[in-house]
């Protein structure tokens, strides 16, 4: 997941992880300073809302208290009355024409007769006949002094709501003012507080008593168990937020009109308190998204021309001398780090160019050191090539012409005695060949001209072949000859059968040679990944100062040996270096007057299995 | 075989061509296969050679490898692509027995090959080793 995340996000390159960081820190610190300035705003803003409306609180409450006073004040002045009824009608006909506020007035006396009555729309009270038995008369004659009763919030047969309020007279009697709630709300209404602030007057039981909408009294809304009137009736001034009885989510403040049951509610919707909040809120938004972007962009055309772009300069010179071309430079365009960093660079590629210049010399010199070495080898080889033909043509002639005339062809005669001078030169011939031969084979082993031939061959057939010319050699003197098959060895191995049998014809040769009487035996045995070639004899042996020398050239065991027994001194040295240059060891064992014994180790190559089945099927 | 087997008239009446350029070894060649009954017809390069084997139309040729104006191997190219000489066996000459000859004569057409020296010891033996192994041959010998 981790290393999915580094590869969508680009983490893998410099460039991106920088940006990154960046953009990461950048972010955060904007969002930071965003969020800060946000909540001093909305504080700010909240600070000026509440101030506000507990100032439109404040004004509402007295609007209604004064509406109250003016009320009771009129209740007063009624109640002081004294004289007849006549009096008192014609006075309160005069307040109800004052009074927008009275929708009726009646004046009664301590048993509850009316004395005086008068109205705007219809009689309510006054047609009451029961008036001993209404809540206000009682009330009102209980004997509290100084209380004003309050009634319920009612409807006219207009469908106006009103309420009455009532007092006693100075006589004992009673008077009942009928108020005109919609006077009440034509107050409340008046009242403003930004766009969607209201007030409304609230009885303590519940019931709205003045509202800017009349509709709502006349419906009789009762806020009774609402939460904000719970807490409303708790204290005399409250303030909270909450979803209010027309299902706004609001700010209220509240506050108890003196001297009566009266809630005068101020109230402001919620989303109005935090426009401006809000507002900022999209605002420093969109700000900071483009503060980011712009500073962003900034950070990244700087970051790129003065730390990009020239990395990438310098690694696409890295590229382009990767590949060879040591021409290159790359532009310095500041003398900064990196611009140090890039001459440094270019130094290294001179300094490479120059180290590629001498090595190219170097090479030069080399190649025209081994084309030397190589015409050198090649003459070597042409003149080797050369003497052998040159130095065998002659003594071919010399042993063929010598060979002719001792087997009477071609009809020549002659006496005893130059036959014996004839056969002389003709072994002498003999044996110069055979060294030269023998010093033609060291010389091309020597100078490395000695290519084997790798070829599947049965060296059980080798072996019998070996029989048959050394077998002659052999029955000549009167030994025997044993050969021995080893049944592990395989039936066909790679190598090359003219070096092998120039190898064994050597040992087989000296074998013979220096064996006077027993045998000569050669076995081929299997030795896991080598084969071995054993050739032992019964012969004279060698003296163990000896072994140490008798591979190397023109060495034989003493200068007797060589008048004795003849032979070029080169054989054993022939064996040595083919079977070395073939990937074998000689080693040698002997006991003298006992015998010796030469083991030729040989690299066992086998058959491919393929081929084994292929020859199967 | 045994050269104190080998009759006299082993080869008697043969036509048998030798090609080579050095003329001691050509000589050795002609008095040992005469020796035994042979009438030799030699050569001394390949051109002649050819020549020789179209005027003669020997039992068998015996070529040298290295000869001047057309050596062994292009002499067993002609032979071989001349559907009148090509049932002619030959048998090469090399001078010293090199890695790859045989192989490389058998390659090219030569039915085997002879290392010199040509010796009176063992040349006429060699030589029966290779003809008996020739089934058109082997049944025409004096043996």
């Amino acid at each position: 997941v981790k290393r999915l995340a580094m590869k969508l996000l680009g983490i893998s390159s410099l460039q991106r992880r920088i940006l990154l960081l960046l953009a990461v820190v950048l972010f955060t610190t904007l969002v930071i300073i965003a969020i800060t300035f946000l909540t001093v705003v909305s504080n700010a803003e909240r600070d000026a809302w509440e101030g506000r409306q507990s100032e439109a609180a404040r004004n509402a409450t007295s609007q209604v208290a004064n509406f109250i006073e003016r009320m009771k004040v009129e209740l007063e002045f009624i109640g002081q009355l004294a004289g007849d009824s006549a009096e008192i009608q014609s006075l309160i006909d005069d307040r109800i024409k004052q009074n927008p506020g009275l929708l009726e007035i009646v004046v009664v006396d301590r048993s509850g007769a009316i004395l005086a009555a008068t109205y705007h729309d219809e009689p309510v009270l006054a047609r009451l006949l029961t008036i001993r038995q209404s809540n206000w008369f009682q009330t009102t004659t209980a004997g509290n002094e100084g209380t004003v009763y309050l009634g319920e919030v009612q409807l006219s047969s207009q469908n106006e709501p009103y309420m009455i309020m009532a007092g006693p007279t100075h006589f004992g009697g009673a008077v009942a003012l009928r108020l005109n709630l919609i006077m009440l709300g034509n107050v409340v209404a008046d009242i403003r507080l930004g766009e969607t602030g209201t007030a409304f007057v609230v009885k303590s039981e519940g019931s709205l008593a003045a509202d800017s909408d009349p509709g709502a009294v006349v419906n009789y809304v009762n806020l009774a168990g609402r939460p904000e009137l719970e807490a409303a009736r708790q204290t005399s001034k409250w303030t909270g937020a909450y979803t209010n009885f027309r299902g706004k989510q609001v700010i209220g403040t509240t506050n108890t009109i003196p001297g009566t049951d009266l809630i005068v509610f101020t109230e402001v919707e919620e989303s109005e308190v935090y426009a401006a909040g809000h507002r900022a809120l999209v605002q420093l938004g969109i700000m900071t998204i483009l503060f980011f972007d712009g500073t962003m962009v900034v950070v990244t055309v700087f970051l790129r021309r003065l730390l990009f772009n020239p990395l990438e300069r310098l690694q696409s010179g890295a590229r382009a001398v990767e590949k060879g071309n040591l021409e290159f430079q790359v532009d310095i365009v500041r003398q900064d780090e990196i611009g140090r960093l890039t001459e440094a660079f270019n130094a290294m590629v001179r300094r490479l160019k120059a180290h590629d210049a001498e090595r190219d010399h170097l090479i030069q010199d080399l190649q025209a050191a081994k084309r030397l070495a190589e015409d050198n080898s090649r003459l070597k080889s042409e003149f080797l090539s050369t003497m052998s033909h040159e130095l065998r043509t002659p003594m071919n002639a010399i042993e063929g012409f010598t060979g002719i005339m001792l087997s009477r062809m071609g009809g020549v005669e002659f006496n005893n005695k130059a036959e014996r001078y004839i056969t002389r030169v003709n072994v002498n011939s003999k044996r110069l060949l055979q060294l030269i031969n023998d010093f033609l084979d060291l010389s091309r082993v020597e100078a490395g001209r000695l290519e084997l031939a790798h070829q599947l061959f049965s060296p059980a057939d080798l072996a019998r072949r070996w029989q048959t010319e050394i077998g002659v050699l052999a029955e000549k003197k009167n030994l025997g000859f044993d050969l021995t098959l080893d049944p592990d060895l395989p039936d066909l191995i790679y190598g090359d059968e003219e070096a092998i049998s120039k190898v064994v014809l050597n040992l087989l040769g000296n074998a013979i040679k220096f064996t006077e009487q027993g045998k000569v035996s050669l076995s081929l045995q299997n030795d896991g990944d080598q084969w071995r070639i054993v050739v032992s004899d019964t012969g004279i042996g060698i003296p163990p100062h000896a072994r140490e020398y008798i591979f190397e050239e023109f060495r034989q065991v003493d200068q007797s040996s060589r008048r004795k027994y003849g032979g070029s001194g080169l054989g054993l040295a022939i064996v040595q270096k083919y079977a070395r240059t073939m990937g074998g060891t000689v080693t040698v064992q002997s006991d003298l007057g006992q015998g010796s014994t030469f083991t030729v180790f040989l690299p066992l190559e086998r058959e491919h299995e393929l081929e084994t089945l292929g020859r199967v099927v | 075989v045994n050269k104190m087997d080998i009759p006299n008239d082993v080869l008697t009446d043969w036509d048998i061509v030798v090609i080579d350029d050095e003329p001691d070894s050509l000589e050795i060649a002609e008095i040992i296969l005469d020796a035994y009954g042979a009438n030799v017809h030699a050569a001394s390069n390949g051109a002649e050679g050819l020549t020789m084997v179209r005027q003669v139309r020997p039992k068998f040729v015996i070529s040298d490898i290295s000869m001047p104006i057309l050596d062994g191997w292009g002499f067993i190219y002609e032979l071989k692509n001349d559907r009148t000489l090509m049932d002619i066996p030959a048998i090469a000459l090399t001078a010293h027995a090199m890695v790859g000859d045989r192989e490389r004569a058998i390659a090219a057409g030569f039915h085997n090959y002879l290392t010199k020296p040509l010796t009176a010891d063992t040349f006429i033996q060699d030589l029966l080793l290779l003809l008996v192994d020739i089934p058109v041959l082997a049944g025409e010998l004096n043996m």
